[in-house]
């Protein structure tokens, strides 16, 4: 499977003032395979919203680059799409890649109808000589997300939230791009429709065999949606690994404690939490972030950089406990 | 279940029947039920966590604030320690006031952003009688503070924008406490919150329950958690479905062995933090809300498997099965 | 101590305020010109040389000098000390009128507020609404006619105020109903608050802003009144404001005759007067957008 996406070194800052700077993402490189199912886990504040951010050039102030680059393999061409400018971005946008941002479902517009948001989605994205062909492009994808088309006449406030996210996959899958972003597409639904949308969402890739990029606070849903697990603290990636093995047996010691602090039903332990909260983002400690919580901490690890190393072929964990 | 031993003396809370309509002017111009007969009985000398769980928009919320008098029942009644709660007098309602407190879900809302967080505490502290001056106040509220995690110190003085969620929650939490409740009414009081966080309130959850003998009616749509609390505490779960009640018992019996199929369903559908236990099973998910909620017999029957004739037409009474309560036509 | 503590505190927030305020042109515009303006009308017209009430203290019908900087009027009054004294009576009657009728409309729009939907507070809700749509200019012209005795500026603006307080009562009563239902309302109620702490604590801060806008609107709004009533001469005969100044003006035809100045002034004062006072309050509004101030606030406590 060739490689679609390679971050390399990626440093995105929020600018708070003349300053000072929120270290968002810090120092970040991963790379993703076609058709491959990734999750891009952490608590909130880790720096995986703005991760996704950066991955789909949506880089505006305050947010900054300060170094990096995000590489798509395009047609065999390696383009750095951070250095696009707005015109060639738009016409990636949508074809090639597409997102789905957290909530998008109440961001639909409330005062068109569905096909009106649906073709002038399809417009803005792709010249279309006449109606019909739009009409079959929707009728298409409706389908396949077993959409009724009955809802081409409602208004989105007349659809359930379950619903209305599944016309924003729908919205996102429609002029079959081969990377797909989603954060937090399952935030603020209820257990079933979340359950159906990732169920769809899997369907989908199976069909279309797109990249498919899931940013989520929830090991549950990653469990079961993804292949590869991609695990943030504090700005940085602490371990990434295929997901039956972070599960398995997590090296790193956050990501165990992030996996084992899931409440089960069946399961009948008393969980004890490690203390602390992640550290600030405007004045990051030296060393590995996690060491101040970490029960398995020594002090070299709070002297250096610690390098995210290569431990299996298809593994990376950043702790001195691992491969260093 | 408790329904059945009864004793007058020793009620904490009693809720007989409560039902809230709304009428809905914006599409439908109908009304329909948000709440519909909802009974259960909560005991003084045997407190309990009490789980209500449901899918978001199934009314748990509007339950949560009937329970907590911040909205009036169209039908049914409260009794708290006794006393009709639509009809106490200003000393009694005070009391209410004192000792049934609520957690929110949203820290952020949780505190008005022009008002300094202590502001809160220390009224807390002060309007209830608990202290008699100022110096006391501090001192309680710092002890109830650093008993989850935090001190007074380092939240003296600072408006709300300064604290991140999880910190706003605890201070949530604390404020709640300050109060001496005998009654904790927590409404997603976790969902907003970070994993380790969510873990540490949920244990102390069971600690105020198990060594202080709190009642903590906790309403969620994660079963996951309701279980971590129900099983460590004999905790019971009312399961609730477009406003009522469909299954009701001990939460080791009814998230085990479910016998409702919309319970079924729910649980089946809590994504295993395990990638080896897949889902097998697909949904269908409620295509528009609110027709749900005007069906005349059960309310799921349109996404029921089993469902019959008689569903469709007629609401299935609760039924004892065991020590569980269903409303089902299956068991009928 | 708690006083010294708030006026510290509002001292604070005046600084904050202006810092960000003054940042604008249009601000710095609009309050230049009222600073003006009450520097003339308070400072200035003490020292007036001729009592621009009496007549007959200059030489009529004069044009610009510089003796007399805005000219004569034919009664024999020097223009520019009578819009001195104009402008203190509006202000005084600005203020006179937006006090009353925010007074007013804060007890009639948070008691509509606190009985929310029950019959009683939709029956309040239509005096306000009442109040809102009667056509208020034939109303006060039968009132002036009726009281133009007694008429003096207090009268007149307790008489503005009769319909000043409505639309500000509404807005008042649809924020306390928007607040009542959030979560930190809730907050306050569990914490033993009583009902007046939580209208100061909770309702006051959202309305705050409001009520200020309403009050500079007010004023602005009252100038206007008085300004059409004059052309009426149903404003206050003994005092000189804009109003009268006006109507005298116009009954001795001073357009016609030539003498423009005598019409032009109190004219050109109604103006930048109203547009000072829009330019001031639209800034502040602006400033006192909760979100603005919120993040104001925040963006201090990082420095």
């Amino acid at each position: 499977m060739k490689i679609l996406i390679e971050a390399e070194k990626l440093k995105a800052y929020y600018n708070i003032d003349l300053n000072r700077f929120v270290r968002a993402v810090d120092d970040v490189s991963l790379s993703i395979k076609e058709e491959e199912i990734v999750g891009i886990a952490g608590e909130s504040g880790c720096g995986k919203s703005t991760l996704l951010k950066v991955l789909i050039a949506s880089v505006n102030p305050p947010l900054t680059m300060l170094e990096g680059k995000v590489l798509y393999n395009i047609d065999g061409e390696k383009i750095d799409i951070l250095s696009l400018d707005k015109n060639r971005l738009r016409d990636l946008r949508w074809k090639v890649f597409s997102f789905i941002p957290q909530n998008a479902m109440n961001s639909l517009n409330p005062v068109s109808k569905i096909r009106k948001i649906f073709l002038e989605t399809i417009s803005a994205h792709q010249k279309i000589e006449d109606r019909e062909q739009a009409e079959k492009l929707i009728e298409d994808i409706f389908e396949k997300t077993g959409l009724s088309k009955k809802f081409l006449g409602f208004y989105p406030v007349q659809l359930s939230g379950g619903m209305k996210q599944r016309v924003v996959v729908a919205l996102a899958t429609i002029l079959k791009p081969k990377m797909i972003f989603c954060d937090e597409p399952t935030s603020g639904l209820d257990l079933i429709s979340q359950k159906n949308i990732l169920q769809l969402l899997q369907e989908l890739q199976k069909e279309l065999k797109n990249m498919l990029v899931l940013v989520s606070h929830d090991m549950g849903i990653l469990a079961q949606a993804t292949d590869r697990i991609i695990i943030m603290y504090a700005g940085k990636i602490v371990e990434s690994a295929p997901t039956k093995k972070i599960f398995e047996e997590p090296y790193h010691p956050y990501t165990n404690a992030l996996i084992n602090l899931l409440p089960v039903i069946g399961d009948k332990s008393r969980k004890i939490v490690f203390h602390g909260t992640p550290p600030s983002l405007i004045n990051p400690p030296k060393g590995c972030r996690f060491s101040r919580r970490c029960p398995f901490s020594k002090s070299a690890c709070e002297k250096e950089g610690i390098p995210l190393v290569k431990v299996e072929p298809d593994r990376y964990v950043a702790c001195l406990r691992f491969g260093v | 279940m408790e329904s059945k031993y009864f004793k007058r003396g020793t009620s904490l809370l009693e809720v007989k029947n409560l039902a809230r309509e709304f009428k809905s002017g914006l599409y439908f111009g109908t009304s329909f039920k948000a709440v519909d007969d909802v009974s259960f009985t909560l005991l003084e000398d045997r407190p309990k966590i009490l789980t209500i769980a449901g899918e978001s928009g199934c009314g748990k919320t509007t339950l949560a604030n009937i329970l907590l008098g911040f909205l009036k029942p169209t039908a049914g009644l409260i009794m708290y320690k006794n006393k009709n709660v639509s009809k106490l007098s200003r000393k009694e309602k005070k009391r209410f006031r004192h000792e049934v407190q609520p957690i929110f879900q949203d820290p952020f809302e949780t505190f008005n952003p022009f008002n300094k967080v202590d502001y809160y505490l220390m009224n807390s502290a002060l309007n209830f009688n608990i202290v008699k001056s100022q110096r006391e106040a501090c001192e309680v509220v710092d002890d109830v503070l650093r008993s989850i995690g935090i001190n007074l110190e380092t939240v003296r003085e600072k408006f709300p924008h300064e604290f991140s969620g999880g910190e706003l929650q605890r201070l949530s939490i604390g404020r709640a406490l300050i109060c001496r409740p005998s009654l904790l009414i927590a409404d997603e009081p976790v969902s907003m919150v970070d994993a380790s966080l969510r873990i540490e309130i949920l244990n102390l959850f069971v600690d105020l329950n198990k060594k202080f003998n709190l009642s903590i009616i906790y309403v969620t749509h994660d079963l996951s958690t309701a279980y971590y609390l129900g099983e460590k505490t004999s905790g019971e779960i009312l399961i609730i479905f477009r406003g009522t009640i469909i299954e009701q018992g001990l939460i080791e019996k009814v998230l085990i062995k479910p016998l409702h199929p919309y319970t079924k369903t729910l649980i089946e559908a809590i994504p295993p933090p395990d990638p080896r236990k897949k889902w097998t099973t697909s949904v269908e998910p409620s295509i528009l809300e609110l027709e749900e909620f005007k069906i005349e017999g059960c309310k799921f029957a349109k996404r029921c498997q089993y469902s019959k004739d008689i569903c469709f037409k007629q609401m299935p009474p609760l039924k004892h099965i065991g020590d569980e309560l269903v409303r089902c036509w299956l068991y009928n | 101590m708690r006083l010294i503590a708030s006026i510290h505190t509002f001292q604070i927030e005046v600084k904050r305020a202006f810092k960000f305020l003054l940042a604008s042109r249009y601000f710095t515009f609009g309050f230049t010109v009222l600073l003006i303006f009450l520097t003339l009308g308070f400072i200035l017209s003490p020292f007036a040389p001729y009592d621009p009430r009496r007549w007959g203290l200059v030489l009529k019908d004069l044009p610009l000098s510089l003796k007399h900087p805005l000219g004569t009027t034919t009664l024999g009054q020097d223009v520019f000390w009578l819009m001195t004294y104009s402008i203190k009576n509006s202000i005084i009657l600005g203020m006179v009128t937006a006090t009353f009728s925010i007074a007013i409309a804060m007890f009639m729009g948070f008691l509509a507020g606190y009985l929310g939907r029950k019959p009683s507070g939709d029956l309040i809700n239509m005096v306000i609404d009442s109040f809102c749509i009667i056509p208020v200019l034939p109303v006060l012209l039968i009132l002036s006619f009726v009281l133009r005795k007694y008429l003096n500026l207090v009268l007149i603006g307790l008489i503005l105020s009769i319909f000043g307080w409505a639309w500000p009562a509404k807005q008042l009563r649809s924020i306390v109903l928007d607040i009542r239902e959030r979560t930190f309302t809730r907050t306050a109620i569990s914490s033993g608050l009583g009902m007046a702490k939580i209208f100061l604590r909770e309702y006051m801060p959202f309305a705050l802003p409001w009520l200020m806008m309403q009050f500079l609107e007010l004023i602005n709004w009252s100038i206007g009144m008085e300004a059409t009533l004059g052309v009426f001469g149903l404003s206050t005969m003994e005092e000189a404001t804009i109003g009268t100044t006006i109507y005298w003006a116009m009954n001795y035809q001073a357009l016609f005759r030539g003498i423009w100045w005598w019409l032009a002034s109190p004219v050109m004062i109604v103006v930048l007067f109203v547009i000072s006072i829009y330019l001031v309050s639209i800034s502040l509004s602006e400033y006192l957008n909760p979100r603005v101030r919120l993040s104001q606030m925040r963006k201090e406590r990082e420095t």
